[in-house]
């Protein structure tokens, strides 16, 4: 097992590297206006595919949510800072060897015309429903297996165009990886307090609406619960803007979800978990690749259900992301130990993670620094480093203080 | 009334809380340290130069004040910011600057107050500030000018 430190009973973000990690995956997060919508998009299509006279009347056993939607790890789609792709599955009761592309058709005839959405589209696995404010709903149907674990399914993968034996049933348990990465990631309580309240706060919330941020329900959709599932939040982000300009396809979110789970640990600081999830990566990809294999992972709740079988094509592919893992790493081992300014880590940071989420993750800190000087309220540890509670929380104990004050200065010039 | 603080104060008072800073020079009547802080991600090597008023003369904070001077690494200057070229500094006849922690104008420091509760901690919000401002362009910790032609 990696040992990785641990950080309980101190404030979250006192650390600035901790900070500004937290803060760019703030500014990835699902806005919370969208959560609902989100929510009554996923019932209304259900009810729209079940309505009366659809090919699906009667045949849809459950709806439930897959992907970073079940793990509350949702940010924003490849190359953009405001799309959101949510994924369902659509549970039908139809035979699991239905030929695939039947059960696809029977699925996207039954969105066809769909009044809200923009456009609906039949992919390979599933159907795609977008919306005008650049959401898209993926709706993938699935077949439980009359044997095996709970919600052991197929899933139906046909290609427009090919031919039928090219088309698969692929073995997938989406609700049981949701079940076992909730049970290897549970809630931190302070943790998720802590960043629900920067979150409020980034959004522009008033001190009455954070009154809710005392009780995070374990429940409750889109709200990130502990560092692990942001530090997967991170390391899609980085793939997402490293992957922007490659036309084929990048590592795959659940993969990487799968390795977050398998290091994840309470308490450990949101950097020490990013660089061990993709330290681990790296060493499973440098395992297959010495072996001259392509990485392979499957679902710990169904060893069928092979995350890596769209990617990696070829071995250079896992190495690429090798590669790119080892220089984010050094990166981070370089923000973490060495003596960086804020405006040289903001130049790394933006690199990795993009201009946007980064400029504003730098400019909230920089007026948190500006607010605590003038108004005191921050504390010092014996090294100097400013620690600002938030806005709600109560300034640390033990540290130094000191009272606000005004800077002064002389500029040449008539007074502006 | 407050009475001014004993250079011996101020020595005990930065050694209890600034662990990093030690001190260079003394006499009954000024102190010299040297010191390290870490407000973010860099660290900075701080020099501060502090004189006690003589009996004679009459208290001024601008004077008196504790002559803050950030060492290592240099600081990085701006042209054309509306802030001046570094914010919130004074100017030597050399041209170094250090650093304006507060307005003389007000009562925010004098020689009764400890440095290691106000001109220490204040250097760490400046270079806090600094390291804000050249990342973003923007100085947030406010303040105040003295405009002179």
């Amino acid at each position: 097992m990696i040992n990785l430190n641990k950080c309980e009973n101190e404030d979250p973000f006192s650390d600035p590297l901790e900070a500004l990690l937290a803060d760019i995956a703030i500014n990835l997060q699902l806005p919370p206006g969208l959560h609902g919508l989100a929510i009554d998009r996923y019932e209304a299509i259900r009810d729209y595919a079940e309505r009366e006279g659809s090919p699906l009347e009667d045949k849809i056993l459950r709806f439930y949510a897959q992907g970073s939607m079940a793990i509350d790890a949702t940010i924003s789609t490849r190359g953009t800072d405001d799309e959101y792709d949510l994924d369902i599955v659509a549970e039908l009761n139809i035979a699991p060897d239905t030929p695939p592309h039947e059960a696809l058709d029977l699925l996207a005839r039954s969105l066809a015309g769909y009044p809200v959405a923009r456009k609906v589209e039949r992919q390979t696995r599933c159907i795609t429903i977008r919306y005008a404010d650049k959401m898209h709903v993926d709706v993938t149907p699935a077949s439980r297996l009359p044997a095996g674990n709970e919600r052991d399914s197929h899933i139906f993968h046909a290609k427009e165009g090919e031919p039928a034996s090219k088309h698969l049933h692929v073995p997938m348990n989406a609700w049981g990886f949701g079940h076992w990465y909730g049970l290897q990631t549970p809630i931190e309580p302070d943790f998720a307090k802590s960043f629900r309240q920067r979150l409020i706060e980034a959004r522009g919330g008033t001190i009455t609406e954070t009154a809710d941020v005392d009780d995070v329900p374990e429940q409750t959709p889109f709200y990130v619960k502990n560092r692990a599932t942001v530090a997967l939040q991170l390391i899609k982000r980085m793939r997402n803007i490293q992957y922007a300009d490659f036309s084929g396809r990048m590592p795959p979110s659940v993969m990487i979800s799968c390795f977050a789970g398998n290091v994840a640990q309470v308490g450990t600081p949101l950097s020490d978990i990013l660089i061990a999830i993709c330290r681990e990566m790296i060493r499973a990809i440098k395992e297959a690749s010495d072996f001259r294999r392509k990485l392979m992972v499957v679902n710990p709740a169904f060893a069928r259900d092979c995350f890596t079988d769209r990617w990696p094509e070829t071995i250079g592919e896992q190495d690429r992301f090798a590669k790119l893992l080892r220089d984010f790493v050094a990166d981070l081992v370089r923000l973490k130990q060495g003596n960086v300014p804020l405006e040289e880590a903001q130049r790394i940071l933006k690199g990795w993670f993009g201009e946007g989420v980064v400029s504003r993750s730098v400019m909230m800190l920089n007026e948190r620094l500006g607010r605590g000087a003038k108004g005191g309220g921050r504390s010092f540890n014996p090294g100097g480093r400013i620690i600002i509670p938030g806005r709600t929380t109560a300034p640390a104990t033990g540290l130094a203080a000191a009272a606000g004050h005004t800077f002064h200065g002389i500029l040449r010039g008539p007074a502006r | 009334m407050s009475f001014n603080k004993t250079i011996s104060e101020q020595i005990d008072a930065v050694a209890q809380l600034w662990p990093t800073f030690q001190v260079t020079e003394s006499d009954q009547e000024s102190v010299s340290w040297i010191g390290t802080l870490r407000p973010l991600m860099c660290q900075y090597t701080v020099e501060i130069a502090y004189r006690l008023p003589m009996p004679v003369e009459v208290p001024d904070p601008m004077r008196h004040q504790p002559v803050v001077c950030v060492k290592n690494p240099p600081l990085k200057h701006r042209r054309h910011d509306r802030e001046g070229t570094l914010p919130h500094v004074y100017w030597d006849a050399e041209g170094n600057p250090s650093l304006c922690l507060f307005d003389p104008r007000t009562e925010e420091w004098s020689p009764a107050a400890l440095i290691a509760e106000t001109t220490i901690p204040w250097a760490a919000d400046w270079l806090g500030c600094y390291e804000g401002w050249r990342a973003t362009g923007v100085w947030t910790g406010g303040g105040t000018h003295t405009y002179i032609d």
